[in-house]
């Protein structure tokens, strides 16, 4: 999932991407040099969004499930993407053709 | 030589004549030849034969109706049918049992992730590149995609 090279794609719909990880603020920041991510990666050290979003420790190892969100203008989510295992994401093209139109 | 020819014939039509009957020793005898036509009706007893296994037949018909009517034969298959319908039936019911099994090892409630219609929990997080953010902060953009990571990935 390589969204940094493909994050002009996202502004130019107007699309705002959020990256969150189940660590605590250092790991966050090592996650986002490593990746050279364009977007914030948020910290969620003791994953209550992860929960509220329903993806916590649901593969059993205590972290977030792989998942996307798509939330539109009036704060509902429109699109979603659970992955079933480690390695099971939804390709960038698959993300920008779910987006809401203008 | 020729009596006892004569004498095997004569044991052979005795005995013709004993078992099946009279219409074989006057079809045998060489001098009533015209007699031969009697034998028809001879054909005619023969006939009768057959007639009856025909009509025994038929009552065997009737009672392969008759156990259709009491339901044995149906009977039969329906209890090897229900036993397949009932191993189908379990294994319909073993399926579904698996896909539930990791949402309850899992401590999310949603299990496959809130669902498309609800409304997105907003949040206020510290980013690693500074700062909070809340999501309802980004009510002017089109859309926000959220992307949940794992690791150091």
């Amino acid at each position: 999932m390589d969204l940094q090279s493909h994050y002009q794609d996202f502004q130019a719909r107007d699309s705002q991407i959020l990256a969150l990880a189940v660590h605590n603020l250092t790991a966050a920041q090592r996650v986002a040099q490593l990746t050279q991510a364009p977007f914030p990666v948020l910290a969620d050290p003791d994953h209550a969004v992860a929960e509220a979003y329903g993806v916590y420790n649901l593969l059993g190892d205590h972290i977030a499930t792989p998942a996307v969100f798509i939330v539109d203008s009036s704060g509902e989510i429109v699109w979603s993407y659970v992955g079933q295992s480690a390695a099971d994401r939804p390709g960038v093209e698959t993300i920008l053709e779910n987006l809401p139109p203008e | 030589m020729k009596p006892t020819l004569s004498t095997r014939l004569m044991m052979v039509i005795w005995a013709l004549t004993t078992l099946v009957g009279l219409p074989v020793l006057v079809a045998c005898s060489p001098a009533p030849v015209t007699t031969s036509p009697p034998a028809v009706p001879t054909a005619t007893p023969r006939v009768v034969a057959p007639t009856s296994s025909p009509q025994i037949v038929l009552p065997l018909v009737t009672g392969g109706d008759a156990t259709s009517e009491t339901g044995m034969p149906s009977a039969l298959p329906t209890r090897p049918l229900s036993v397949e319908t009932a191993t189908a039936t379990g294994q319909a019911v073993i399926s579904p049992l698996p896909s539930p099994t990791p949402g309850a090892d899992g401590l999310s409630p949603g299990g496959r992730g809130l669902p498309p219609g609800s409304s997105a929990p907003d949040f206020t997080l510290e980013s690693a590149q500074g700062g909070r953010i809340t999501l309802s902060d980004y009510r002017d953009r089109s859309s926000v995609v959220l992307v949940f990571y794992r690791g150091q990935t």
